[in-house]
């Protein structure tokens, strides 16, 4: 490290105080989760490790959104590669529609999912027929999950595609590659790890939600939403360990990931 | 030789119309014109990467209108190399 390095006061006074603010911000995010980590007593976080409803919950979160993120790449990939690639008339309303899941509150869009995917609604009733409901299941938990967090990937990977300078696969195509095979032989190699860094995002934010789940599936029980019952009916000793125990996991997991994505970046890079 | 007969192109708002011109072989063509005329449209038409709108074009004599850009054999390079990023 350089004497720049060390001594902060030796920069310029602008980036003096981006640092500064930086530090605040960064307590901002970590100092209550680190307050609620050391705070979180060692037995009864032992006991909830060995609690199975805990662990069941826990593993059903990371699956639901596992799900959700899997089938919406497989349809929000080519929408993304679409309106990066294409104008077409109401691409506005439609980037304006990918992005309103963001701005609505969470319960208000469980309460409007309910109001489609429900028993009470033709989709929700063909849904039935086929033998899918969407009301206390784990489809159900997917499908809330998938709503709240699909603008993450699909603005992840539009904003990979963007990256890419078109006349490659032009190029691509001049030389013997069909749309296909340009498509994926060279944008989907080359946006890769915008595509990984939005799928680690959605399933993160997957794994989150709350109001959008509880209104559809309050049971097979989600982690944040057993998390919200102990506090409850227990008292905040009793809801710490499980919150404790799923931002560990979660750290693990992303930090895991996040290593992926920028040995990645390395690898196309060197 | 390269042959367009009436060649029109519309790409957003933008048109190259009725382009016309022959090239027999061994001759040497240089296009000119200011940016955002239309030299490099008209280069991406010929190699198939934007479909015409009405007009022909020839390669050695045949019609390679419809072709797909693959199917061309035909290739351009633009003046800024386009060097795959991940080589």
């Amino acid at each position: 490290m350089t004497d720049e390095g060390l001594f902060l006061f030796r920069r310029a006074p602008i980036v003096q105080v981006g640092l500064y603010l930086q530090l605040f911000l960064l307590l901002l995010i970590g100092l209550p989760i680190l307050r609620m980590v050391l705070a979180t007593d060692l037995e009864v976080l032992r006991s909830s490790i060995e609690d199975a409803k805990v662990i069941s919950s826990i593993l059903l979160t990371l699956r639901a959104a596992l799900w959700a993120t899997l089938v919406c790449a497989f349809m929000g990939i080519p929408m993304a590669y679409l309106l990066a690639r294409h104008n077409f008339f109401g691409k506005g309303l439609v980037e304006g529609l990918i992005n309103l899941p963001v701005m609505i509150p969470h319960n208000a869009a469980g309460i409007a999912l309910l109001m489609v995917y429900g028993p009470r609604f033709f989709i929700g009733k063909l849904f039935r027929d086929l033998g899918i409901s969407f009301v206390g299941t784990e489809w159900g938990i997917s499908l809330a999950m998938a709503y709240v967090s699909l603008p993450f990937l699909v603005n992840a990977a539009r904003d990979g595609f963007l990256s890419l300078d078109p006349r490659l696969e032009k190029v691509a195509r001049t030389l013997g590659a069909s749309a296909w095979s340009a498509f994926f032989r060279i944008t989907l190699p080359l946006a890769w790890r915008y595509i990984l860094t939005g799928k680690i995002m959605m399933w993160a934010r997957g794994i989150s939600e709350f109001g959008a789940v509880i209104i559809l599936t309050y049971h097979p029980i989600i982690a944040p939403i057993l998390i919200y019952e102990r506090l409850e009916n227990y008292g905040l000793k009793y809801a710490y360990p499980v919150a404790v125990l799923l931002i560990l996991l979660c750290l693990i997991i992303f930090g895991l990931l996040r290593l992926l994505a920028s040995s990645e970046r390395r690898r196309d890079l060197s | 030789m390269v042959k367009l007969s009436t060649v029109v192109v519309e790409v957003g708002g933008f048109r190259l119309n009725h382009i016309s011109f022959e090239v027999r072989d061994g001759e040497y063509v240089v296009i000119l014109g200011p940016t955002g005329a239309g030299k490099t449209l008209l280069l991406e038409s010929i190699a198939g990467l934007y479909p015409l709108k009405d007009g022909q074009i020839f390669l050695n004599g045949k019609e390679i209108t419809y072709l797909r850009p693959e199917n061309r054999n035909l290739g351009i390079v633009y003046q800024d190399y386009a060097l795959f990023s991940a080589l």
